[in-house]
Order: C-alpha cells, then structure tokens, then sequence
C-alpha cells in the first residue's frame, strides 16, 4: 500500500503515542478477524484453510508417510508455495527454514514413532493462494504471513489423523513391514487430544514495533510505518527459539532498543493463551462435507 | 573570537559540532550539514542538543557558506561569517585526489546519486517535439556551482564508475530547454542528440528518469560537434559556429563565462 | 563396550584394530580453537577489490570472508523508488567440503537425497543461507541512510571462502556481519552509526548446574542518546538485528535471560565497536 507522507505520519503519530491507537482501533493486542476451517482435504491427513480480511489466504495440508529412519531431523519436511513467486527466493526459503525450525523444536517426536524400526515422516505443504495486490510493488516483505502460515500449520497438524497400526509394534528382532486398519474410523490424532500426551505445535507471532508501542498482527497500513518486526515463537506454553528479527517492510526502517525485544516477548506471552484456546476450538470442530468450507 | 574546536577525522555516527556556536560578538555561528553530515538532536545527559552527525568515515571540512545574494554584495559577506558549512570528505574521496594540492573537491570515482538542485552533466541520448532524453554523466561537485570557470567544470573528474555503462537516464521537458518562450521551444533547435549538457536537477521524476532543467543562463550545451564532426564554438545563446567552415547550428548554449 | 567382532570380519578376536593418531589430533586442535574462538586475531584489510565502492576481507582462525559493497548505481526498476534498493546476495565457496549448507538452496529438486546429506550434520554447525540473508536485509536497511540515495541500487555480495568444522554457523554469521559492516565503513556510503556484531554466549549464572549457553547474535549501534555513567549507557544501544538460534537446552526459560544476555552481548559489542573503529580512524 503506498501511503502520503501525511498518512504514514499521522498512523505513525498515532501509534506511538502514550495511548496507542491503530488504525483500525484495535488494541495492541487484539488480531484482526480470521476465518478458518481444517480437516476438509479428503486426500491428506490434516488440512486447513486460513484467511484473513485482507484476503490473504493460506491452505496448508499435512500428509503422512512411513519412512525407514530414525533420524529425527528427517521426519518433518516443509515446502511453502507463495502465489507469484519462485520457490527459491530469499523468502520463501526463510519462511520454510522458520517454520521448520519451530517445528523441530516442538515436536513429540513419539507420536510420529511407529515401531522401532519405522516413523512416520510428515508433510506439510503450504501455498498462499492470494496475497494483496499492495503487497507487490512495494515496500513490503513478506514476513507478516508468517505468522497466518504459522496458525495454518498449527490447525493442519492439529486435525491430522493416522491410521490405526495393526501389525507389532516391536519389530526390532522381526523384519516387518507396519500395515495399518483400513477403518478410517478407528484412526487416532497425530496429536493426541487427552491431556496428558498432548503437545502443542510451534505457532510463530509477528510482532510490530514502533516508538516504544508493540502491536501484535500489524495490518498493512501499520506495517508501512513500523521500525521493526519481531518473530517469536511459542510452544508448549513458553517462549521458545527462532526468535529474531525481521523487516516487515523496507519504508521507515529503525534499529530497536533492547527492551523491546523482552517487552515483545511480554505481548507474545499475553496472547498466546488466547489464540491457542481459539484454534483449538476450530480444529475441534468437526467437518463431515468438503463443500461446507468453502 | 576563539578558535572552535572540532575533531579533524570522524568515524559514522560521531557528533562533529552543535549547530549554533556562541561567539564574542552578539551573532552566534550557525552550522548546517553538507556532504556526509545528518542533522540529528542527540540527548547527552537528558539534554537536547541538535548537533551535526558524521554518516561516514572521513575528514571534517568546514567552509563559509556563499549565498545566491549577488545584488548586494554586502549581505552576502556579513552572512559568511555566520553560517558554515560543516562537510565530512570521505576516506576514498581524498585518496584519489591529487596528493600534492589536497583538492578535497574532486570527487573522483565517487559513486553518487544526483539530488535535487545538483549541477550535473548529460549526454543526449533521444529527441522527441516534447522532451529531450539524456544521460547523466556526471554530477558536478556543489562548491563549484558558483565558480565562473568553465574549464574547472568540464574536469569530468567524477564520472560515475559505471563499468557496465549504465547511467542515471533523464529526461528534459521542451518547457524546461529556455527560460523564455517556454511553450514555442523547438527541441530540435536547442539540442542534438551527442550533445554535452550542464543541467540542473529539477526533481526525482518518476520510475524510470530523473527531471532536468536548463532554463537558466549558465546552463545548455557546452560541447558539441556538427554532423562533420567538427567541434562546435558558441557564437551567442542560440547560436554555435563551426570556425573551419562557418557553419553556424543552433544550440541553447551555456554561458561559457 | 563389546568390541568382539561376531561376523569375524576384523578377523581373529584377538587381532588389533588399525589406529589413527592423526584424526585425534586433529579433533585436539578444533577443540582449543572452540574455546579461543573470541579470542582468536581478527585479520582485516579494508579496500582490498579496486572496483567495488567498499570491500573487507576477513580472517579469523580458518574463516576466510570477503564482503564487498557496489554502488549506489542506477537502479532500472519501473516504479518509482524514493530510497536506495538493497540486494544482498551470499555466496559461500563450493569447496567447503568439510560444511553442507543448507539443503533447499542448492537443489530445491531432489530435497530428499540431500536431506540424508544433511543428517550428519549438527543444527548448530549447518550454514543456512536464508538466515544469513534475512538478517543482512535487516540489519543492512536499519544501518544505511538509504533515503540519500533515490533511484539507486545498492548491491552487497558476500563471498564466504573458507570455514572450518569447529565454528558454529552462529559465530560464522557474527563474522559475516562484521565484513559487511566494514565493507560498507570503507564504501564512504551514508550509515547511521558504527556498527558492531557479536555472539554473545553466556553461560546464565541462574542455570548454572546445565552445561548450556544461550546465544544470541546482535548487530547493534549506539543510539542518538548519549550518557555519562556506563551502566546507563548500555541502554541507549540500539539493535539492527538480532537472532537467537535453538537453545541446546530446552528447559531453560529463554526469557528470563535474556535481559541479562542481551547486556552482555551489548558490552562485548561494544568492545569490538571501540577496536573496530580505532582501527578504521587508524586507516584514514
């Protein structure tokens, strides 16, 4: 979005001053509305669909394959397909090393464990179908759908179910090849839903800073006038790594205090709880039809 | 008056001097930023001071500022006095330079970008009845502006390293060529394409070339051949002759004195 | 350990294996050079590619960089740009046999025979590309007063020609900073300040029971505040870029420390800038 000088200044002005106030009067921690449904890709194990407002749309689809390895670092692969452009960007790369990275990080790698000798490898392909046209052209990068690509996966593997493995899971001395129900019905969550084995994957939030005001999801008019952006990434009810920064768009460019980068991480903290609670009740949602998403 | 004191080599991002400097006299010295140097209010133990800001590694020069106040001399040697201009000469800048003269000047090698009201010199690439493409070779140092000399100006000491030939394109409207009858100028009768031009930056223009002006009177061509190849001498401000033949063309010349 | 050989392919039981001191005093010379490694003589030498606007080349230890600004130039995009274009572009050497670099930029095609490649390696250790980059865009656009130069295009190429097996990918991006900052120091072209980078690993004092260090790499300037008391000082760093890579320890709360490691890695940034800049004032 190409905004005047005057635009960009009053947003800016306005944003931090010592009562913030965003554009479109939200609080510094409130997200911008999001639809989402999951589970409705009939030929992969956990989808979902994610979008924004502003359009911006991110499917994502989980699907799951036995491999011979244990080489955990094998298990989950990540590919991110952005509408418009190569998938051998700076970008696109980054955004594949990120969300992998997160993952890795926060995975329980027992639930992809089959028997000794086999694990199940994941995956997860994402592909941004629309970006808005003010992206392009612009001073924007794209590191703000991060965090929707991030919420996509989360609700993606949060849907996705394995099949029932029927044959010995101790295979160590025995050569056998795992075979599995074919009852769709009997199959279990990749990630269980009773509280004690559960484990939630990684979710990545965008935070936006200017002045000494962080706002959590900076819509596009905020991102033309932010210093900096932050990427935090939550797991398993804590902060964890990659954490770093990042330039949302190249226009008002500014290095940040140092304190920013912990009063970052309180915002993150802050609203965690409630965008996990949020995409837990979306997943738990079940969807019979495949046209009843769209 | 006391001598000011200022550190002679800055690295990026070191203060050089507060703008204002109290003097004996009643007037205090003013400093305002030229080459390489930010205006930035720095807080130094909570206090505010705007104070000028190095951007880069090099040598402080501080000159009197000359004002465009040629009517009235008087004024313009009171205001010397009281505004300088604080400038720092980048390392690679005086390295080029000539060792023995320390021409802190030229700019030789020194990749810039023209700004606004910048004097640089163009090649003209494309003619059409409404604008005149060019090329900016070269963008004069700003010190010279004022110098009469043109022989000082044609140094074409800073031309822009551009290895691959690609130069900064920009374009003159037909309105932009002279100062008078701006809306009959022929371009064809102001210039030629391989013509040398001096112009002035007139805005950033749009994605694709800078706008230039030469709707002044030290500005125009200052060095052209005839389709001979013979070069070109300028007779008066629409006129160049060919001393070999006589062969006179027209040019929108630039005052050569 | 049971060393018998059931198959009897090494033959009798009795029989000796082959040994290669060598390898164990190879693995010697990474350990102590692990542990030296800020420590270690930084070479530097400013100016060093004629044609480039600004270059510095960098030795540290077995880590040979060479950085090398060029422009601003006239940048030929259609739109309209009111500041200078960056494009950073990181080129590491194809016969760094001893480091894989990241699998999906070489050969996004046949991820899969590159990932067992990979397997072997340690996260800590394995170069990945796209964290180089992005964090170069950052910190390269928060350092250049890039509004100075409309219409221009400013390229950054960073050529990594040497590294060894004992610098973890964390301390090879400091380096890779580093070169870039001088490079751009030497080009003459407008920054805000001097820019310093460093990792910063310090072993929390609060989990000192766990051999693990956080790190964290910062790329940071002082800011436009200015103090006389040190400690108050160190607040009025500002941070071009930062990241801090997977912990090897994942219990440990990366919040609760990181005040504290940020501080740090501010102090010993700082300590750099002052060398840095001593030897930069030194050149002129």
């Amino acid at each position: 979005m190409v905004l005047s000088v005057a635009e960009s200044a009053f947003i800016y002005d306005s944003l931090v001053s010592s009562h913030p106030s965003r554009p479109d009067s939200r609080k510094p921690t409130q997200y911008r509305p999001l639809k989402a449904n999951c589970g409705f890709l009939p030929n992969s194990n956990g989808s979902s669909r994610i979008y924004n407002p502003d359009g911006t749309e991110c499917i994502s689809s989980v699907k799951a394959k036995v491999i011979r390895s244990n080489n955990i670092s094998d298990l989950i692969n990540v590919e991110i397909n952005i509408f418009g452009e190569k998938d051998n960007t700076t970008l696109c790369q980054h955004l594949t090393t990120l969300i992998k990275e997160s993952l890795n990080d926060s995975f329980d790698f027992n639930a992809l464990k089959l028997t000794d000798k086999y694990y199940f490898q994941l995956y997860i392909d994402i592909s941004i179908l629309y970006l808005p046209e003010d992206f392009r052209y612009s001073s924007y990068t794209f590191y703000s759908i991060l965090s929707l690509i991030s919420m996509g996966v989360y609700l993606a593997l949060k849907s996705a179910k394995l099949p029932l493995l029927v044959s010995d899971k101790k295979d160590f001395e025995v050569e056998e090849e795992p075979t599995f129900s074919d009852d769709w019905e009997v199959s279990s969550y990749l990630i269980p839903r009773d509280s004690i084995s559960t484990f939630q994957p990684a979710l990545v939030f965008i935070v936006g800073i200017a002045g000494n005001t962080v706002i959590i999801d900076p819509s596009l008019e905020e991102e033309h006038v932010l210093e900096h952006g932050v990427c935090v990434t939550w797991s398993n009810s804590k902060i964890t790594t990659p954490i770093q920064s990042l330039a949302l768009s190249t226009s008002n460019n500014k290095a940040i205090k140092p304190n920013l980068v912990i009063k970052s991480m309180d915002l993150v903290e802050q609203v965690a709880g409630d965008v996990i609670n949020a995409l837990n009740t979306i997943s738990e949602q079940e969807i019979d039809e495949f046209d009843v998403v769209f | 008056m006391s001598e000011i004191q200022y550190p002679e080599k800055v690295l990026p991002g070191q203060p050089i001097l507060p703008i204002y400097q109290p003097t004996d006299g009643s007037s205090s010295i003013k400093y305002i930023p030229g080459d390489n140097v930010r205006l930035e209010s720095i807080v130094f133990n909570n206090q505010t001071i705007p104070t000028l800001i190095s951007t880069t590694l090099g040598y402080v020069q501080i000159t009197d500022q000359v004002f465009e106040t040629e009517e009235d001399p008087s004024e313009e040697v009171k205001q010397q006095g009281n505004i300088k201009l604080v400038s720092v000469i980048a390392r690679k800048e005086k390295q080029y330079s000539d060792n023995n003269t320390l021409d802190f000047n030229c700019r030789s090698y020194k990749a810039v970008t023209p700004q606004v009201g910048d004097i640089v010199l163009a090649r003209v690439s494309k003619m059409t009845h409404q604008r005149v493409n060019v090329e900016i070779l070269s963008v004069l140092p700003k010190s010279e502006e004022h110098k009469v000399n043109v022989n000082d100006n044609l140094q074409l000491l800073n031309l822009l390293p551009t290895e691959t030939g690609e130069y900064f394109k920009a374009l003159i409207r037909s309105q932009d060529i002279r100062s008078t009858e701006r809306d009959s100028v022929k371009t064809w009768d102001c210039y030629q394409p391989g013509d040398i031009i001096r112009a002035t930056v007139l805005s950033l223009g749009d994605g694709a070339s800078f706008y230039l002006s030469t709707a002044r009177n030290d500005l125009g061509v200052v060095f052209a051949r005839n389709e001979e190849g013979q070069l070109l001498y300028p007779l008066d401000w629409e006129t160049m002759v060919d001393p070999s033949t006589g062969q006179v063309e027209k040019r929108k010349c630039a005052k050569p004195f | 350990m049971n060393t018998v050989d059931r198959r009897r392919r090494l033959g009798p039981s009795n029989a000796i294996p082959l040994s290669f001191p060598s390898v164990e005093s190879n693995s010697d010379i990474e350990n102590t050079s692990v542990s030296s490694f800020n420590e270690q003589k930084l070479f530097i030498q400013l100016s060093n590619i004629p044609t480039a606007t600004g270059s510095s080349f960098l030795q540290l230890g077995n880590n040979l960089l060479l950085a090398s600004v060029y422009g601003p130039r006239p940048s030929f995009k259609r739109t309209f740009n009111s500041k200078a274009v960056l494009k950073i572009t990181f080129h590491s050497s194809p016969f760094l046999s001893s480091r894989q670099t990241e699998s999906t930029f070489n050969n996004n095609n046949n991820n899969n025979n590159n990932n067992h490649l990979n397997s072997d390696i340690d996260p800590e250790y394995q170069i990945v590309n796209s964290v180089i980059l992005s964090t170069l865009e950052t910190a390269c656009s928060n350092l250049i007063l890039l509004d100075q130069y409309p219409k221009s295009s400013i390229d950054i190429f960073v050529n990594l020609i040497n590294t060894d097996k004992s610098t973890k990918f964390i301390e090879l991006l400091s380096l890779i900073h580093t070169a870039v900052n001088l490079a751009l120091i030497d080009s003459g072209i407008s920054v805000k300040n001097f820019p310093s980078s460093i990792v910063s690993s310090s072993s929390s004092s609060s989990s000192s029971s766990s051999s693990s260090s956080s790190q964290i790499f910062i790329n940071s300037i002082h800011s436009d505040i200015y103090d006389n008391d040190d400690e108050k000082d160190l607040q009025n760093e500002e941070l071009l870029t930062f990241y801090i890579p997977k912990s090897t320890n994942n219990n440990t709360n990366i919040k609760s420390t990181l005040k504290d490691s940020i501080d740090d890695a501010i102090k010993q940034s700082r300590a750099l800038r002052s060398e840095l800049s001593q030897f930069c004032y030194n050149k002129l």
